[in-house]
């Protein structure tokens, strides 16, 4: 009876796979995974798929962060959504690097995400890989300890026209419109234009706090079989927050940012194997602010005069500009991969304007804040991953970079190194586990920002990365378990002290973390995904070292539908107490046909937001307070293909 | 056909996967588009195909080579699936099918009978009329939604 039942099955799935329909339907559906181009090389993986983007409603990339384990998305004091390492809050970070189409969109200056890409709108976004993991292996970027990849709609897929309006309860507003076409000679491309406009304030000391502002997003990508092209532009403008402000209440402030680049990209051989890459990035902040009450401008002050080097205006104009070029090349043999390549970064760091005026009206032109403008960094790297059989991989990896910079500072050599390996013992269960040893430079923030106590600041150290981590699976039919350990200890950390940035050398930062994950399908069209998270760190907390989420999605009929609770630990830092964070999601989409559809997102809806830490006052003056970094908000967004 | 729904969504949860590490470069999408191409070329042609795809990359001769008797030229070949646009004048249209990717190419090139490409992100198949009779290609009825009259 059981053989009986296992042969009908069989052949009635025959039957059913042999329709074209079904066939097509298959097509698509297993397409919309977006798992083409996952690397379980790089790193320990998590994807938002093109589903997951779509019923989710994700609207732009900071949706994404604010849930992601071991990470806290809080707004820095310029106002500007930025990603710390869970327990910690730093105001710009370093150590993660974000992609688009392989095109590291870091900023040159800080190597955080720039002002405006991490607010990257996701309605031109096919889907998203976040990569625990060092990104310069296998990418040849500046190091990192984990990285994402996003990557736009690929034309060839899209082949056609899409409309997107969206209205939320602030006033906050955005239009986009996304056309993509299929040339005769093999040529796809796709551009994409949005306008958002962002209305939000915080109160502080019966004082606002305006945080509006406006971006615009351009995007081109042109792809022929082994060629991509794309060009990126991104600018925005936006009220300062609270700033530079020693009573954290600015008078006025603005800041514009403009950030483009340029990336071409030719795969040559039969198998694509050798691949040559070059890239201009620009990128332009603009700042300006007034303060009757004074600004904490760092690299300008000066301990034995602070009263007449203390700012009540100050005016930047910074540029930056990075040439970049890579080539490398795979040999493969049935059970060896080898890559080796070669990269070149050059850095160039312009200041157009940098001036202050002080309490007696004296306007002072500052300049460059230090010597250093100019960077470049030549690397080779190699990765070998060796088949032992079907159950287990094993993966190395070595980079080699070479710094010479400028202005007095020192050259030097970095040497970045990986082991790792894959184990899959089982059909439903494999072990995954990587052992890294990296670096990470100082940047030109970190020099224009070094401490203004210690003339010899400048020559900071490099930060020392070692860590290692193993990553347990089950997966099953309809379920998927895992359980991720890392463990990280930091040498010379580059922390932002009261007087600037410092290097910890006198003991090692150590860090654990635990992340439980568990996706169960409860059918073909309904998802279920838990998510729960742990941090022990040696230092003292000033941010949530505990979260997670539970995501629920469903499609049915010509509805789809989601909600989601993200859960944020409580914690004291000094006189502070941040209570728990329970932010609480609800939407829907009903599609009227194939091709139009409105969408109704409720977000932070028990309005227990986050919060994010600041400081008024001067040095270590001056009291702590926290701010909550997002609002209570209902979004309604229409969605018209054509 | 109660019975019939639940068995076909039993066997979609039997197939449907979980993957604990994807270890190996994932191909599943060109697998569909190969079982896709197999379809279609059997349906139009009725005997063993063979297939001829102008600069094939490594990964789709290696998948597309499990369900076709592959060719090195156009000339071997009784059906071409060009579906990088790259297929030369020099292909002669003598006892051979032409399937494109492209929408735009088959409405403007007679050569090719039908296409197989992406339309407003939905994968979508297209058979002219007219090219299906000089070609005498008949199909059978699950392929009367797609196939269009141009007038040509």
């Amino acid at each position: 009876m059981y053989k009986y039942f296992i042969y009908l099955f069989l052949f009635i799935n025959i039957l059913y796979a042999q329709n074209i329909d079904t066939l097509l339907q298959e097509y698509e559906s297993n397409t919309k995974k977006s798992l083409k181009t996952v690397d379980e090389k790089l790193g320990h993986v998590k994807i938002y798929s093109q589903k997951d983007l779509k019923l989710m409603q994700y609207t732009t990339l900071t949706d994404i962060l604010k849930e992601f384990p071991i990470n806290n998305l809080n707004n820095n004091k310029f106002g500007i959504s930025n990603l710390s390492l869970s327990g910690s809050k730093t105001d710009v970070s370093g150590f993660f690097r974000f992609f688009i189409n392989d095109h590291e969109v870091s900023s040159t200056y800080t190597q955080s995400s720039s002002l405006s890409w991490i607010n990257l709108p996701l309605d031109f976004i096919d889907y998203i890989e976040v990569y625990r993991g060092n990104s310069s292996f296998a990418l040849g970027s500046d190091a990192g300890i984990f990285f994402i990849r996003i990557y736009t709609k690929n034309p060839m897929k899209e082949n056609g026209s899409q409309v997107v309006g969206t209205i939320a309860s602030h006033g906050t507003n955005s239009q986009s419109i996304t056309h993509t076409d299929i040339l005769q000679n093999g040529w796809s491309y796709l551009s994409y234009f949005n306008n958002t406009k962002e209305h939000d304030k915080r109160t502080y000391n019966n004082n606002t706090l305006e945080n509006d502002a406006q971006r615009r997003y351009f995007y081109l990508n042109m792809q022929k079989e082994n060629t991509s092209i794309n060009f990126g532009y991104t600018d925005v403008k936006k009220d300062n927050y609270i700033g530079l402000s020693l009573d954290a209440n600015p008078d006025s402030g603005e800041i514009e940012s403009k950030d483009y680049f340029f990336d071409f990209t030719q795969n040559f051989l039969d198998d694509k194997s050798l691949k040559v890459n070059f890239a201009y990035d620009f990128s332009e902040v603009d700042y300006e602010e007034k303060n009757s009450s004074g600004l904490e401008v760092l690299p300008v002050l000066n301990m034995a005069s602070l009263g007449t080097t203390i700012p009540k205006e100050y005016y930047q104009n910074i540029e930056l500009k990075k040439y970049s070029g890579l080539l490398s090349k795979t040999f493969s043999t049935n059970k060896n991969n080898f890559v080796v390549g070669t990269t070149f970064q050059n850095k160039k760091y312009f200041t157009k304007q940098n001036r202050t005026v002080n309490f007696l009206n004296i306007t002072t032109d500052v300049g460059q804040f230090t010597p250093f403008d100019e960077e470049t960094i030549s690397s080779l790297f190699v990765q070998d991953d060796y088949k032992f059989d079907d159950k287990l991989s094993l993966i190395g990896n070595a980079k080699f970079d070479k710094f010479k910079r400028d202005g007095g500072l020192d050259d030097f050599t970095s040497e970045h190194y990986r082991v790792g390996a894959i184990y899959t013992p089982f059909k439903k269960f494999g072990i995954k586990s990587f052992y890294t040893k990296t670096s990470l430079a100082p940047t030109f923030y970190n020099i224009d920002y070094a401490d203004i106590t210690d003339s010899n600041s400048y020559n900071m150290k490099n930060q020392e990365y070692k860590y290692y981590s193993v990553e347990g699976v089950y997966a099953d039919e309809k379920s998927r378990f895992s359980i991720l350990y890392t463990n990280v200890k930091i040498e010379n950390f580059i922390y932002f002290s009261p007087v600037g940035f410092i290097n910890i050398d006198d003991h090692t930062i150590k860090t654990q973390n635990w992340i439980f994950d568990y996706t169960y399908e409860l059918s073909a069209k309904h998802k279920l995904q838990l998510n729960y998270y742990r941090t022990s760190l040696s230092e003292t907390l000033n941010n949530s070292s505990k979260g997670g989420y539970i995501k629920f999605t469903g499609e049915f009929d010509k509805f789809d539908y989601f909600t989601s609770l993200i859960y944020r630990n409580g914690y004291s830092f000094t006189t502070v107490n941040v209570p728990n964070s329970y932010n609480f999601n609800l939407g829907a989409t009903y599609h009227f046909s194939k091709d139009i559809s409105i969408s109704l997102k409720g977000e932070n809806l028990l309005n227990k937001s986050t919060k994010s830490l600041y400081k008024d006052g001067l040095f270590d003056t001056g009291t702590n307070f926290a701010l909550e970094d997002y609002q209570r908000e209902v979004t309604l967004s229409m969605k018209w293909v054509f | 056909m109660k019975i019939f729904t639940l068995l076909l969504t039993l066997i979609s949860f039997a197939f449907s996967d979980q993957y604990v590490f994807l270890v190996n470069k994932y191909d599943k999408e060109i697998e569909y588009e190969a079982k896709i191409i197999l379809k279609i070329a059997t349906s139009s042609l009725g005997r063993e195909i063979k297939l001829f795809i102008p600069d094939i990359s490594e990964q789709e001769k290696k998948i597309y080579s499990e369900y076709f008797n592959l060719t090195k030229n156009c000339e071997t070949a009784n059906f071409i699936f060009d579906n990088k646009g790259s297929l030369t004048n020099d292909c002669k249209k003598q006892n051979k099918l032409f399937f494109t990717n492209n929408y735009k190419k088959l409405m403007e090139n007679e050569k090719y009978y039908g296409a197989f490409f992406w339309s407003k992100s939905r994968p979508n198949i297209v058979f002219i009329k007219q090219r299906l009779e000089a070609n005498s290609v008949l199909l059978s009825k699950e392929y009367l939604k797609y196939i269009e009259d141009i007038n040509e």
